[in-house]
């Protein structure tokens, strides 16, 4: 099991809430930001032309004098794209880091779908299909899905971006878990990111091999997924380059994820399940 | 193919030296460690830095170590100076033969070096000539072919047993050969080249495509000759000969010398003399006639080498002629007058003897005109310059041939002067040329004529091989040497290209990123 019992205990309490607001007729589980035919008083508003006369609130006439009519909360479903990126750039550093990206996804996958979030798991590397679960009846097999995920292949995250602006609708949202590298600049994010205006997270495990590689002398690097290979000498002043190189991709990323408005949080892979959520989920509300 | 080059154990030392220097260097270099890792991208900035810094890091890939393999082999291979060789189809061959002055000079053996180099030249010519044709050019003041390729071989030995040594010390002829060898190279480039000279030729006077294929034979070392002609001897005025003397240089550095002129073993005249090579210079000396009998000169050298030419002596300083009692007074007149000339009294002791045809009968109204034959003046615009207003008197009186040669005639064809060779040589003379009225013994060529006529000899310039020596060695054993001209196609152009390609290729797989 990917997570334990105190885990989904915990994980159960959080909240979900989308970092924007969606707008339709549909009634579900989340507040919309239109008034409507909710259960619960919103709020009055001026009687206006149009509107049904059969809201009108008449004892506050009685008071007022003025028409007004009662508005109330309206609740939409929301659908999250959940990527899920263990291609070969994601699992070289070794089996810990894609059993920590797995947990993270599944600590996601419970999250959204206790919190009535229909559920679109895209697997990103390998060629597999994409899975929906909605329902909290549903969590058990999704995260048995996110276990047995294949790891390696090549990333195509872009193309699932892309993929989701197709399918997906305007009040879809997108989680990514991926290290976000198979773009050839942060200038080609810029181009994906755009539509999703506050509806995307990207979401970057990373571990400290990424960060700082324990790499010393005469060697030859291999890419992960591609056969492009480069010898150097590794030492202190070419690890400070890479170091130079690496926050600087991802800072970039970032700049342009809040351009957009989207989240791009970078998570530890040694840190603890909790310590990552309480980092997703600051005061139990999980943004997506 | 052949190899002119290293030997087939050299170069394959040397390979294996080069491959096993560059495998090690590429073994130490290469990263036994290869680690994964998810990106290059991260990478670049410190590959490319690295890449810059490190030329040697270029040994590490595997593609660097192959292609300077290669080219160490390619190199090596050009160190062998392949060449494509065959006998399949024609090969043909030049010769080229030094006929210039210094080849006149005697050999110990006997003759001169041109006997020398020719009968090398005829072994050449006869072991090449079932391979193909044979190109046979001398050399003089200029390069004359003798036989084409298309000629026979008999063409080929008969014009080589023509050649004769010439004056020339100059080296235009010989360029003038070397420039005909390298157009016919270029038309076959398997075309075989020898040279026999006794001069040195340097490799930077060759032409390029000539200079891996020819081989040259000297039958002689190359170094400095000064050399002293047969005098020559000029009649002056009465009692004063000219006496010219040639001076010959052929040498690397400029001559210097002293030319003295020796009446007997007196020394009349000191010359210090200085000369370039491949130059002749006359010097001009004045005696008197009388000294002629005892005149010689002598040339030697200042540097350290002893260099001493004499000159013979002149063998004969006037021509001696007899004339008989009735010779005309003209004749008669103008022989004692020539400086040149000595009359005797009897006919042994002549050189040349002078007759009168028997008179007869015989008039003409018209005076004839007086022909001069080839015979006696081959060149026709001097016979013709001769002729001008040459009559005979009005009686004619021919000379019978008698087997001699007709040397004046009529238009008519009768003979007029006939000389008959012998010792002595005997000249027969009409008396119609010497007639009152006739005009053959007035004219101004009348002498020139009579001198011609009686054909006193010069001691001949060209005659180097009886009177010149040097401090030259003796000839080299020439037949021990091995005449095989390279008759083969290089293929040092193709290797070139071979190893410029390789270099192309690998400038552009490292462009490319392909090796670092």
């Amino acid at each position: 099991m990917l997570l334990s019992e105190h885990e989904l205990h915990t994980l159960g309490a959080l909240r979900v809430q989308p970092l924007s607001r969606p707008r339709r007729q549909t009634p579900a589980d989340f507040s919309s930001l239109d008034k409507g035919l909710g259960l619960e008083f919103a709020d009055y508003q001026l009687f206006q032309p149009g509107d049904d006369i059969r809201h009108v609130d008449w004892t506050h006439y009685h008071k007022d004098r003025r028409l007004v009519v009662r508005k109330y909360d309206q609740h939409e479903s929301v659908r999250v794209f959940l990527m899920i990126d263990l291609s070969a750039s994601m699992s070289c550093q070794g089996p810990e880091k894609v059993r920590a990206v797995q947990r993270l996804a599944a600590a996601l996958a419970l999250c959204l779908l206790r919190n009535g979030v229909k559920l679109l798991l895209c697997p990103v590397g390998q060629s597999q299909q994409r899975v929906p679960f909605s329902g909290w009846s549903r969590w058990q097999p999704c995260l048995e899905s996110i276990e047995q995920l294949p790891v390696g292949g090549n990333a195509h995250v872009m193309e699932e971006v892309q993929q989701f602006h197709y399918l997906g609708t305007r009040t879809d949202h997108l989680v990514i878990l991926s290290d976000f590298l198979d773009v050839e600049d942060t200038a080609a994010w810029d181009r994906y990111l755009a539509p999703l205006t506050e509806r995307g997270s990207l979401i970057h495990p990373t571990c400290q091999a990424d960060i700082e590689p324990p790499l010393e002398g005469g060697l030859t690097l291999e890419e992960a997924e591609s056969t492009q290979a480069a010898s150097l000498t590794v030492d202190r002043q070419v690890l400070l380059a890479y170091r130079d190189a690496y926050d600087a991709y991802y800072q970039q990323l970032n700049q342009v994820a809040q351009h957009h408005g989207c989240r791009y949080i970078r998570l530890r892979c040694e840190d603890p399940l909790e310590r990552q959520m309480e980092i997703l989920a600051p005061e139990g509300v999980l943004f997506v | 193919m052949t190899l002119y080059g290293l030997s087939l154990v050299v170069a394959a030392a040397l390979v294996v030296g080069a491959w096993g220097i560059l495998t090690a260097s590429h073994l130490l270099h290469r990263r036994y460690r290869r680690v994964t890792v998810p990106t290059l991208r991260f990478w670049q900035a410190a590959l490319k830095k690295q890449r810059q810094d490190t030329l040697g890091g270029r040994w590490r890939h595997p593609w660097i170590w192959l292609l300077l393999c290669i080219l160490a082999g390619l190199l090596v291979l050009g160190m062998m100076q392949p060449a494509l060789t065959g006998t399949r189809g024609a090969v043909p061959h030049v010769v080229i033969l030094d006929a210039r002055a210094s080849m006149g000079l005697a050999t110990d053996e006997g003759g001169d070096r041109l006997d020398q180099a020719r009968s090398l030249a005829r072994q050449y010519i006869r072991r090449v000539a079932d391979l193909g044709g044979i190109t046979l050019v001398t050399v003089s003041d200029t390069a004359a072919v003798l036989s084409r390729a298309d000629d026979s071989l008999t063409e080929a030995l008969y014009q080589l047993e023509q050649v004769e040594v010439s004056p020339a010390t100059t080296v235009q002829g010989m360029q003038q050969a070397l420039n005909l060898a390298a157009t016919l190279v270029q038309v076959d480039p398997r075309t075989g080249v020898v040279v026999v000279t006794d001069h040195e030729l340097a490799a930077e006077t060759l032409p390029v495509s000539l200079r891996p294929r020819m081989q040259v034979l000297n039958i002689a070392d190359p170094i400095n000759n000064l050399a002293l002609l047969p005098l020559e001897v000029t009649p002056f005025t009465e009692g004063r000969t000219h006496v010219d003397v040639w001076v010959a240089y052929w040498g690397r550095e400029p001559g210097h010398g002293t030319l003295s002129l020796l009446v007997g073993e007196e020394t009349r005249e000191a010359l210090p003399i200085s000369i370039q090579p491949g130059h002749m210079q006359r010097h001009r000396f004045t005696v008197a006639a009388a000294d002629l009998d005892r005149l010689s000169a002598r040339l030697y050298d200042e540097e350290p080498f002893a260099v001493d030419n004499r000159a013979e002596r002149v063998s004969r300083s006037r021509y001696r002629v007899f004339l008989p009692d009735n010779a005309p007074m003209a004749l008669r007149a103008a022989l004692s007058a020539h400086p040149g000339y000595q009359a005797v009294g009897q006919s042994e002791q002549a050189d040349v003897c002078f007759g009168m045809a028997p008179a007869s009968a015989g008039s003409r109204e018209h005076p004839e005109a007086v022909h001069v034959t080839p015979a006696l003046c081959p060149d026709p615009r001097q016979r013709r310059a001769w002729m001008t207003d040459l009559f005979l008197g009005p009686t004619l009186v021919p000379v019978e041939p008698n087997e001699g040669s007709v040397l004046l005639a009529t238009g008519s064809g009768q003979a007029l002067a006939v000389r008959r060779e012998g010792t002595p040589s005997f000249i027969t003379l009409s008396p119609s040329l010497f007639d009152s009225q006739a005009t053959f013994w007035k004219q101004v060529q009348f002498l020139p004529i009579v001198d011609a006529m009686m054909q006193a000899p010069r001691v001949p310039s060209s005659a180097l091989a009886t009177v010149l020596y040097s401090n030259l060695t003796s000839d080299q054993e020439a037949a021990a040497a091995e005449l095989n001209a390279g008759t083969s196609v290089s293929l040092y152009r193709w290797l070139l290209w071979l190893i410029l390609i390789v270099l192309g290729g690998e400038m552009v797989l490292y462009t490319r990123g392909k090796i670092v």
